[in-house]
């Protein structure tokens, strides 16, 4: 379609078969509008991958030379959200369910890991 | 032999897709400059969390969007309330923790009203900053 990388791991994936995409199978024929349509969303897609990466990178930019312990946890908890995105991305992509469960685990772990950092640093003055 | 023809729902969909997702994406970006490129601890915070519940939030409806089915859409209903629930708070308390810690300020931060009401009502504040090098304030 548009992407040959993205393309060679979808083939891949359906050849080996994935147990959850019963609900999301892609329909057989698709008119002009509905592929153009899906194309373009497709499109966004694939630039949103390359922007959630670099979005990625610059908290890891933050992460590793943050001046503070504060910009560091706030760098984490961002990072935690560009790795949800990039699930979502994937779910739109492949059209799979298999993803989307990690969307809300992540948030979790992000928002767990956030607070105690919190904690960590309200007090390791005191402590 | 109009134009429209074939123009169904599905395509509808999709092109809505596509036009949340680029906002939403837009704002996840956004987010991560801001996390970047802002001079001190508080403004990242205010990037950070803002950006990115606005983001997850419109990427969220895209997905349910393209793909319409009941699961997507009932796991996105709670990650997006999680989300509005989880951010603030965890926003809030690193803020706290940062303030509580005398983290350095912005050198044209304008007002600091949180330092006002700790003096104003004796409110207990946790030792000073030792002599960690990364908390000593810097020059913007």
């Amino acid at each position: 379609m548009i992407n040959p990388i993205t393309d060679h791991a979808l083939v891949a994936l359906a050849a080996a078969g994935s147990p959850h995409d019963s609900a999301a199978a892609p329909p057989p024929d698709l008119t002009g509008w509905e592929l153009a349509a899906e194309n373009a969303l497709f499109l966004v897609v694939d630039a949103g991958i390359v922007a959630l990466s670099i979005a990625f990178l610059m908290c890891l930019h933050r992460l590793v030379t943050g001046p503070t312990l504060v910009d560091r946890g706030i760098a984490s908890d961002t990072l935690a959200m560009q790795v949800v995105g990039l699930a979502i991305l994937l779910t739109i992509r492949m059209r799979t369910l298999m993803f989307f469960d990690a969307v809300l685990i992540i948030s979790i772990l992000g928002f767990a890991s956030t607070v105690a950092f919190a904690q960590f640093i309200a007090r390791r003055r005191s402590a | 032999m109009n134009t429209l023809d074939g123009f169904t729902l599905r395509a509808l969909f999709d092109l809505a897709s596509a036009a949340v997702l680029a906002g939403g994406l837009f704002f996840m970006v956004v987010g991560a400059l801001g996390v970047v490129r802002l001079p001190d601890a508080y403004n990242r915070i205010h990037a950070a969390s803002i950006c990115v519940t606005l983001g997850l939030s419109a990427m969220l409806l895209a997905a349910c969007f393209h793909l319409g089915a009941a699961p997507i859409i009932m796991k996105s209903i709670i990650t997006v309330t999680f989300i509005f629930v989880a951010t603030p708070i965890g926003s809030h308390m690193l803020a706290k923790a940062a303030h509580d810690t005398h983290q350095p300020q912005w050198a044209k931060t304008l007002s600091d009203e949180f330092a006002e009401d700790k003096a104003r009502f004796g409110w207990a504040d946790p030792a000073p900053a030792d002599g960690d090098a990364a908390a000593e304030p810097h020059a913007a």
